[in-house]
């Protein structure tokens, strides 16, 4: 499914990256998270992968402009976000999932994608097909006009997706997406995410390191707000074979080793 | 820790700021039955800030687990509501008296009993609806600035509420609604 | 699209619940007065009255509505959003403002099954006075919503509201502590009667109207924007318009309550029939107009036959002085306010009550120079009470009952005396007798009224 593209868009595209981070720090609560990061994004599947405190949520939450970087420099579509500048432009294009998927229980779901998609500014005469688009891509069609109360767990977190891509978005950003989700609605989630990643730069950060691998094209591995390692999944499974890691597959094993030698060279 | 769960801090501020209120108010206003209107309403306002201290965190976590809880919610309300009375009756020692000690035992113990219904039935956040609706609808039917009706002893404890602390219907009323409350919130909890 | 949204918050959100609440105690207490309302005036004034409860309500909804976000958990993926926070906002504060004028309308309207005379007079003035209730509730939601905004706890609605009840119930003993008749009332949503109680007879001036809802729309709109602000320099900003309200109202408030409640002078113009014979009543209780047309006619007819010439128009009065009274009027006195439902039979009694001339002052024992004192009037002289009623017998062809039980009144002896006296005399003679105490009482001269009745006749 290609997403529709809208004039800004087919003007040429100046800038190199969707995302780009140049010694990127963000301050979380009363820690910098996020310190001195280097990290280059475009179109494609970047699974963000880390252990708990690494700075995966504080990151997505720069990218998704909820928080403003405390130095460096962040650069999306071409913008740079620090500084005083006017972020309307940028967050019509960019869909986000936060960890915590806080809705309005008494909506629908029809009704909550549609009040997602009207925040997003998208124009009015294009809201309700968008609307059914993301609802069928999600496979939510059977439950579209029950309020979201009566869904359950995994239903909500997909109805999350779906109004982070009713507006078509440049940049997606999923926090912990699959969390809920059974065995079944997971591949399809991943089948979703490489349909997406074909014209869209998306960020998955989970815990799930088989999600990454099997979906992903892209795999970011951050260790203490630092990028510890950016390649293709194969590198995971690479990595297992020289030393062996704690895991259970291959790419699990290959993931504790690549943070092993990264701490390994930090202390 | 269970204090902490229960939001206790942000009540106590709450109860607290009511006791003060009730003491600046006690200086401001003059007019006799006045103040036993400010006295009642501030007492409303402190029975409803132990409202959403009597939610639940998870329901059904706390029901899984092996402690008695029913008796630790009741003793849960007696003692919000003590604590309460404790505070508005100590500004009778600092400030002047608004209204008769009684009066006011009898209005808080009433009005807690109905905060716990109504967070047995409408869950901790909505049960101060409970009190305040039937407050305001005693005090517009029955203005404290006349007399309260004396008759018709269902009337008298209807408006139980701005009732002298003599009459004994009224006190009746408030311990009924007391106990009725502890029980109810003590065996079903907060719905939410 | 705006308005999609809107629909889906009033469905969706608590704007209609809370509609629902305000106005079915709004109802429970309008109907909680024993005595139904005299008239549509008092019903409004009262519904007015009682937002001393559910102004303080509104508040409240306000409140419990903003704490939306913060329950919901929202506010992460609001913050992502390009919409700015006031274009946000505003579809769930119309729905809120719809739902504080519903509320209120539905309140009166439910309320009006309490008024006694439905079909009664619906004064002009009362519109504005509606008016002015619904945007005080809209003010109430915005302010509501603001506060609640600010202080996103589960406390701060049943607080608010308390807050409320205490502010509104303590205003007027504090700022009319000197006097009761302060006008800086008015500047609270309630709203408190004419002195007297006569709620039919008079209106909110046009300058108490207008200044009420000036104040009432900057606390509004105070409330809307301080709602809608993003940051707090722009939340201070917001707070300009009521301040600028306060500049204005303030100083432009009618000095007195007395000074705000005028006459309505349409309530006391007369409205006649068409038809013979004319029947003028006031227009405040233009209801009673048919009931009266039939025991109008009668009376009209009886007093055309036996005393000619009689009176060919009847004017209804209400209140109690009496004026010149033109021959051909027969002016009548008919409390119509209380309760009591009067038969045909008992109205044209009421209308033949001494040859529908009115009693003199003089002679009742009120001295119309003297103001009405608190002490009741000394009794009225018997003979001349009695002689009336002989008249008024004597026009109804109805002997005066003898007494039924122990001890009889004075008047009523004489009176039947009278009665028996006149009508063994021949016609002409009973005419002539009546035709001069009815012409003594037009004048109301001194004399002994029975005399002209039953004593000795001047001419045979």
């Amino acid at each position: 499914m290609v997403r529709a593209v809208s004039a800004a868009e087919t003007a040429a595209t100046t800038y190199a990256w969707a995302i780009h981070a140049e010694a990127l720090r963000v301050r979380a609560g009363r820690r910098m998270a996020v310190d001195g990061l280097d990290l280059s994004m475009d179109t494609g599947v970047h699974g963000l992968l880390g252990p708990n405190g690494a700075g995966k949520t504080t990151l997505v939450r720069s990218i998704a402009t909820v928080l403003r970087p405390a130095g460096g420099t962040l650069t999306i579509l071409g913008e740079k976000v620090n500084g005083r500048i006017d972020l309307r432009a940028l967050r019509r294009q960019i869909g986000y999932l936060p960890q915590e998927f806080g809705y309005y229980r008494r909506f629908t779901v029809r009704e909550f994608i549609e009040y997602i998609a009207w925040l997003k500014e998208m124009p009015a005469a294009e809201t309700p097909a968008a609307v059914q688009r993301a609802i069928e891509r999600v496979g939510l069609t059977d439950r579209a006009d029950d309020r979201m109360k009566t869904l359950s767990g995994g239903m909500v977190r997909r109805a999350g997706i779906a109004q982070a891509i009713v507006n078509d978005p440049r940049i997606l950003l999923l926090d912990e997406p699959t969390a809920g989700l059974d065995p079944d609605q997971r591949l399809q989630f991943r089948a979703l995410l490489r349909d997406l990643g074909t014209d869209t730069c998306v960020v998955v950060s989970t815990h799930l390191v088989e999600d990454v691998a099997a979906a992903c094209t892209d795999v970011v591995l951050i260790d203490a707000g630092r990028l510890v390692h950016q390649g293709v999944p194969a590198d995971l499974a690479a990595a297992a074979g020289q030393d062996s890691g704690a895991g259970d597959s291959a790419a699990e094993r290959g993931y504790s080793a690549i943070l092993r030698r990264h701490r390994e060279t930090q202390s | 820790m269970y204090l902490r769960s229960r939001g206790v801090p942000a009540t106590a501020v709450a109860v607290l700021f009511c006791a003060i209120g009730l003491w600046a108010l006690g200086l401001a206003v003059d007019h006799p039955q006045g103040r036993v209107l400010v006295a009642l309403l501030v007492a409303l306002a402190a029975t409803t800030a132990i409202a959403p201290g009597l939610a639940g965190a998870d329901h059904d976590l706390d029901r899984a687990s092996a402690i008695a809880w029913p008796p630790r919610r009741a003793a849960h309300v007696t003692v919000a509501g003590s604590t309460v009375l404790g505070l508005l009756a100590a500004t009778a020692f600092v400030g002047q008296q608004m209204a008769g000690t009684g009066q006011i035992a009898r209005n808080v113990a009433g009005l807690t009993g109905l905060v716990a219904i109504g967070a047995a039935i409408l869950g901790a956040a909505r049960a101060p609806l409970v009190p305040v609706i039937w407050t305001a609808l005693v005090l517009q039917y029955a203005p404290p600035m006349g007399d309260p009706p004396t008759r018709p002893a269902y009337k008298v404890m209807l408006t139980w509420m701005v009732q002298p602390a003599d009459a004994r219907a009224a006190t009746v009323a408030a311990v009924v609604l007391a106990v009725a409350g502890t029980v109810a919130y003590a065996v079903l909890g907060s719905r939410r | 699209m705006g308005a999609r949204i809107l629909r889906i918050e009033l469905r969706r959100s608590v704007a209609l619940w809370a509609a629902l609440v305000i106005a079915a105690t709004g109802v429970f207490v309008l109907f909680a007065s024993n005595e139904p309302y005299g008239s549509w005036m008092q019903l409004v004034i009262v519904s007015r009255d009682i937002m001393q409860l559910t102004w303080p309500l509104g508040l409240a909804a306000g409140a419990w509505q903003a704490l939306r976000e913060r329950r919901s958990k929202v506010e992460e993926l609001m913050a992502t959003t390009p919409r700015p926070r006031w274009q946000r906002v505003l579809p769930v504060a119309n729905a809120m403002a719809i739902a504080a004028v519903t509320a209120y309308l539905v309140m009166l309207a439910g309320a009006a099954g309490h008024v006694r005379h439905i079909d009664g007079y619906f004064p002009l003035g009362a519109i504005p006075l509606i008016a002015l209730g619904a945007l005080a509730m809209v003010g109430a939601v915005w302010l509501g919503q603001a506060v609640g905004a600010l202080l996103p706890s589960p406390l701060t609605a049943p607080m608010l509201a308390v807050v409320g009840f205490v502010g509104l119930a303590v205003s007027p003993m504090i700022v009319a502590q000197d006097s009761r008749d302060r006008g800086a009332v008015l500047l609270f949503p309630y709203l408190q009667g004419p002195r007297d109680g006569g709620f039919a007879l008079q209106m909110l001036s046009t300058r108490a109207n207008l200044v009420q809802a000036l104040w009432f729309a900057a606390l509004a709109a105070t409330g809307l924007a301080v709602f809608a602000a993003s940051r707090p320099g722009t939340r201070l900003a917001a707070l300009l318009p009521v301040v600028l309200g306060a500049a204005i109202a303030v100083p432009a408030m009618p000095r007195t309550l007395s000074d705000a409640w005028v006459e309505d002078r349409r309530a006391t113009e007369a409205v006649c029939t068409d038809d013979e014979p004319t029947v003028c009543i006031s227009r405040l209780h233009s209801y009673a107009l048919d009931s009266m047309r039939g025991p109008a006619r009668e009376a009209l007819s009886v007093l055309a036959r036996k005393l000619p010439p009689g009176p060919t128009r009847v004017l209804v009065g209400n209140d109690g002085t009496p004026g010149p009274q033109p021959a051909d009027t027969l002016i009548v006195y008919v409390t119509l306010i209380e309760s009591t439902e009067y038969t045909a039979d008992t109205l044209v009694e009421i209308m033949l009550d001494g040859a529908g001339v009115p009693p003199c002052a003089g002679q009742v024992g009120i001295d119309p120079n003297e103001p009405a004192t608190r002490e009741l009037p000394p009794e009225p002289d018997p003979r001349y009470v009695g002689a009336r009623q002989a008249v008024t017998a004597w026009l109804l062809d109805r002997r005066p009952p003898p007494a039924t039980g122990a001890k009889e009144e004075p008047e009523m002896a004489l009176a039947r005396q009278a009665f028996d006296t006149l009508a063994a005399l021949p016609l002409d003679e009973q005419r002539a007798r009546v035709a001069a105490w009815r012409d003594a009482e037009r004048a109301c001269s001194d004399g002994d009224r029975l005399e002209l009745l039953v004593g000795t006749g001047e001419t045979g």
